[in-house]
């Protein structure tokens, strides 16, 4: 239950909701990519503060950054950006920080550049750097560099603003989708703020300001008046008091619900952000420790993602998958990183699943059963499962349930389930990965 | 198919009277031969090479004949080879030979040599030593293999103790085969499209019950079904079979096109223009050809495979000139003997036939589309016609080279490419400067594309020194400009010495390879071969090893594994490369054949 007051107030475990696998499964899914059995035995041994604690502990991946740095330098220098998308996948799988790489790709879609478009994997590369640097910190530095990030500019067909031809684009976006929303600005507020970008520029994939081309003339944006520059227009977009509620709705979208959201429930955070100078990790801290988080309003009405469903099975199974592969899949699946389909980013939600979308992503959970089947090296699925759950099957299919599903499926599935495999000779790897499909198969899990 | 003659001894008998045993002989030898119809037949036929040939145990339709010779010394030549050790001490391996697998097929393989009280290999020697034998049918899917063995007593046994190893498995349950006695052998039938049976010194194998029957009917009877032996075509195709082969596959070609399977390999055209460029002559063999044959040769140091196409001139199409020359005589030139190179190739193809038989090689939609390159290349070279006038420039012989480049000093790309140059020579020297002409043209297209997006420009100069022309392009590197970029990798240049024009990635190639030409003696440029491709395997590997981040880099995200694991298997691939010297290609036409020779050298030590 929450209160209905302020669903922001933090949640505490208790005897009718206690820190468990179910729980510590809804966190790890949401704040990061899922992890392994035995990691989320470990998270629930070490409790829930600690746990929360741990995920906005950003130090220690001083190592992981050593191994990803050649394969950047290695896709800058080739200019290869279909390469990215595997690039990134491999971040997801590997990183230790698993809530920035979940941010930082909650602000891909925030700030949505496709690759495709910009054809520069060195620019795609330096935004990612910005949005990682910068996911948990202040929104407004992020969104200062952004706007005049070369892949952003590019994307946005905005690589030259002149005085006298004021490109509207990247000012129309700033507003309508990156700070504010439809219905709090002006056409008129677009034209004026389109002048303050003016001699902002791209040459030689680099950033320039062309203070030739900039108009210095006075600007009247938002209901005010002055010699504007770029930097100053895009302060005074984020004082707009619509702007923290949009980013809090934006943030509660992505790690709470899919579904609508009452401007009221917004305010709260939204007080947060402007309280905190638009730093991010404490509203996102108060978001994932609030009752609404550990709500039936928050639990199962999500949609799972084709990133978090791919990567939060070859985390969970511990597989070593061919990345480009993977990036072939999700692209059928409609979300591929670096590749969103417009400035827009992904819509999420329920467009995520369609008849043709739910059959591949049946496929994509039969190819990670079948990888962990077959890979030697690692330790059998069967074993893991025996390991976290005891012999019996009913303890072993509640155990995948616990770990996979964020709404517990009708028992009388489960029964059948329990019914039907029992019948099949137990213990194997063979029997675990028609397991893993037959659960893939109940909507439910595909529910986070 | 000879047939074994038994000796036979008789005395006279004072009861039976000459005419008595006359009729005595005839019955016991029409007793004889008749025995002999039915159980004489274990031996196999001899070829010319005076090497067991079984073709007569498989059908007359047989697609696919295979006969591997003397199994046992080719594993045994194999594991005495001085590579072995090396191979054996890599890690990867090392740690193949330890895992729990190999271990377990170890332990099976060692209670094998306990029941037949000898070692694995001698086992081997013993029951392949007369080789092992594949066909295959199309009609019934059917697959069999024979294999003969020296000592009949050893294969029993093995046969004996494989199916009571199997039996062992099943537990308490039936065994998954069931025994049954077929004239003087036994079959085993599995459930699972395996069936296995033992006659005398034979062992056959199936996929299909009956096919093995069958075999071991023609085996064992001498019915009077034409068999694979009684064909025509495998008769011709002996020819290509030496002494050295050790492996000898033989393909008939006509069961499988009259079947109507893989017909875009016999349906002689294809919608690629460069598989056409590089393979059209073998899709027009491909057509009539009635077989296909290629052998495998182990020599210590040198593996050879090689193929053999039936070919014939007079029923080859005009529009296929361009690859085969005028009456099948056209000849790549001469490999170039520059230092380091890492892969050199020398072909003959006549690109202006080829361009202008377009109509008549492809498909209507691939004319079009090659049609609309003709006019834009037409435009770019001035609006001369591209196949008549371009092309037409150019004679047929043309060599590719790809050499490892070195950089300049401030200059250090991430990826480091070879740098590669093709080398042809003009019909006529004075048509350099069209080509230098339309250099110049391209570079500047791509400069007002680059430079709409503010990016690095390309700037031509032009020198003449020593009866070489360059016109070369170079990147201009703005201030605080990135070398790391794989833009850095090339230096485009255009160079001309006599009638060789030279089109190289980089300056350095380009230059190197005109003074090369320089050597040349002009009238004698020629191979004897249509088509020869060289791999320096060395110079590759350096080439990877130069290239190991980004290589490791790739590896991650294919396999998905840390850096670590990604290493040790890149590494493993560049120290398995290392034990190969060379691969060479060779492709000849003579007036009956296409000839086909790959041949990969290894080291026999390596420091």
């Amino acid at each position: 239950m929450i209160d209905s007051n302020d669903p922001w107030v933090p949640w505490e475990p208790n005897e009718k909701e206690p820190w468990d696998l179910l729980r510590a499964a809804h966190l790890v899914r949401r704040a990061g990519f899922a992890v392994t059995f035995q990691e989320l035995d470990a998270l629930v041994a070490q409790g829930y503060e600690r746990t929360v604690d741990q995920l906005f502990q950003l130090g220690g991946r001083e190592d992981f950054e050593i191994e990803m740095a050649p394969i950047e330098q290695t896709i800058g220098s080739q200019q290869d950006p279909a390469a990215l998308a595997s690039w990134w996948l491999l971040r997801m799988v590997g990183s230790p920080c698993q809530l920035l790489e979940k941010i930082t790709f909650f602000w891909h879609g925030h700030f949505a550049t496709s690759a495709d478009k910009v054809a520069d994997a060195k620019a795609m590369l330096a935004q990612n750097r910005v949005l990682r640097a910068n996911a948990l910190g202040s929104f407004e530095t992020l969104l200062q560099l952004i706007s005049r990030d070369v892949a952003m500019l590019t994307y946005l067909d905005s690589t030259e603003n002149r005085k006298t031809r004021p490109n509207e684009n990247y000012a129309r976006e700033l507003m309508e989708l990156f700070c504010l929303g439809p219905g709090n600005y002006t056409e008129g507020d677009i034209k004026e703020l389109a002048r303050c970008f003016t001699g902002w520029e791209v040459r030689q994939n680099r950033f320039q300001f062309n203070k030739h081309q900039h108009d210095t003339g006075i600007k009247s944006l938002l209901g005010r008046s002055g010699h504007f520059s770029g930097e100053e227009a895009v302060r005074i977009v984020l004082e707009q008091p619509a702007a923290a509620t949009f980013i809090a709705g934006k943030l509660v979208r992505f790690f709470c619900t899919d579904n609508e959201l009452d401007a009221e429930l917004l305010k709260p955070l939204a007080g947060k952000l402007r309280e905190n100078d638009f730093a991010i990790a404490p509203v996102l801290r108060k978001i994932l420790t609030s009752r609404y988080f550990w709500s039936d309003r928050s639990m199962g009405q999500k949609v799972r993602s084709p990133v978090e469903l791919a990567i939060g099975m070859i985390r969970t199974l511990g597989l070593s998958t061919n990345m480009y592969e993977l990036r072939r899949r999700l692209s059928a699946l409609g979300q591929l990183p670096m590749f969103p389909p417009n400035v827009k980013g992904w819509e999420g939600g329920r467009t995520w699943i369609n008849a043709a979308t739910f059959v591949e992503r049946i496929n994509l959970v039969v190819q990670m059963a079948n990888e962990a089947a077959n890979q030697s090296g690692h330790r059998s699925i069967a074993r893991m499962l025996v390991f976290s759950a005891g012999g019996q099957l009913s303890q072993q299919i509640d155990r995948l349930v616990d770990h996979f599903f964020a709404v517990r499926p009708p028992e009388a599935t489960l029964e059948r389930l329990v019914e039907s495999f029992r019948r099949q000779s137990g213990g194997t790897n063979e029997q675990v990965k028609e397991l893993l499909v037959a659960l893939a198969a109940i909507p439910e899990f595909h529910l986070i | 198919m000879g047939r074994m003659q038994r000796p036979i001894s008789f005395r006279t008998h004072p009861l039976i009277s000459p005419r008595g045993w006359c009729f005595i002989l005839s019955l016991i030898t029409a007793l004889i031969l008749c025995t002999d119809r039915i159980y004489g037949q274990q031996s196999a036929a001899v070829d010319g090479t005076g090497r067991i040939d079984a073709s007569h145990l498989f059908p007359h339709d047989t697609v696919v004949y295979l006969q591997v010779n003397d199994i046992g010394a080719l594993v045994e030549s194999a594991l005495n080879h001085p590579l072995r050790e090396k191979i054996e001490s890599l890690e990867q391996v090392r740690k193949g030979l330890s895992s729990p697998q190999f271990l377990q097929l170890r332990l099976g393989v060692a209670l094998l040599e306990t029941q037949l009280d000898t070692d694995w290999l001698t086992a081997l020697k013993a029951l392949g030593g007369q080789g092992l034998y594949l066909g295959a049918e199309l009609s019934s899917q059917s697959i069999g293999v024979a294999i003969h063995a020296n000592d009949e007593e050893l294969l029993k046994r093995a046969v004996t103790s494989v199916l009571g190893l199997i039996r062992s498995q099943s537990g308490s349950g039936p065994p998954p085969f069931i025994v049954a006695d077929y004239a003087n052998g036994k079959t085993a039938k599995f459930e699972e499209n395996l069936s296995i049976g033992r006659f005398g010194a034979w062992l056959l194998l199936s996929n299909k019950h009956e096919f093995l029957l069958k075999m071991a009917d023609r085996l064992l009877l001498s019915n009077e079904d034409a068999t694979l032996a009684d064909s025509k075509e495998l008769a011709a195709a002996k020819i290509s079979l030496t002494e050295e082969a050790n492996v000898w596959l033989y393909t008939a070609l006509q069961p499988i096109r009259d079947s109507g399977q893989a017909q875009a390999l016999f349906r002689g055209m294809t919608d690629e223009p460069p598989v056409e460029l590089l393979f059209g002559g073998v899709l027009e063999a491909l057509k009539y050809a009635p077989w296909f044959t290629a052998d495998l040769a182990f020599h210590g140091e040198q593996i050879v495979l090689n193929s053999h196409l039936p070919f014939d001139a007079a029923q080859t199409s005009i529009d296929r000139g361009f690859f085969f020359g005028t009456q099948g005589l056209g000849r790549a030139p001469m490999c170039l003997d520059i230092p380091e190179t890492m892969m050199q190739a020398t072909i003959y193809r006549d690109l202006s036939s080829w361009w202008l038989s377009k109509e008549n090689l492809f498909p209507e939609n691939v004319v079009a589309q090659l049609a609309q390159g003709d006019s834009q290349l037409s435009t770019v070279f001035g609006g001369v016609d591209f196949g008549a006038d371009v092309l037409g420039s150019l004679q047929p012989g043309m060599r590719f080279i790809v050499k490892q480049q070195e950089y300049a000093a401030d200059i250090d790309p991430e990826t480091k490419l070879p740098s590669f140059a093709l080398i042809v020579r003009l019909q006529n020297p004075e048509q350099a400067r069209r080509f230098r002409i339309s250099f110049q043209s391209l570079v500047g297209l791509l400069n007002l594309a680059e430079g709409g997006m503010y990016r690095p420009q390309i700037e031509v100069m032009s020198t003449r020194e020593d009866g070489i022309q360059l016109t070369t392009g170079t990147y201009v590197p703005e201030a605080g400009y990135d070398g790391g970029l794989i833009i850095f990798n090339f230096s485009p240049t255009l160079a001309f010495q006599d009638d060789y024009m030279i089109i190289s990635s980089t300056e350095q190639l380009a230059r190197e390879i005109a003074l090369k030409t320089k050597e040349l003696d002009i009238e004698a440029d020629s191979s004897e071969s249509n088509t020869t491709i060289s791999v320096n395997v060395p110079e590759v590997v350096r080439l990877l090893r130069l290239n190991h981040a980004a290589l490791v880099a790739n590896q991650m995200l294919e396999q998905g594994v840390d850096r670590k694991s990604a290493e040790s298997q890149v590494n493993l691939i560049l120290e398995v490369l290392e034990f190969a010297r060379a691969v060479n290609l060779d492709f000849r036409v003579d007036s009956k054949s296409l000839l086909l020779k790959i041949e990969l050298l290894l080291l026999d030590n390596r420091n």
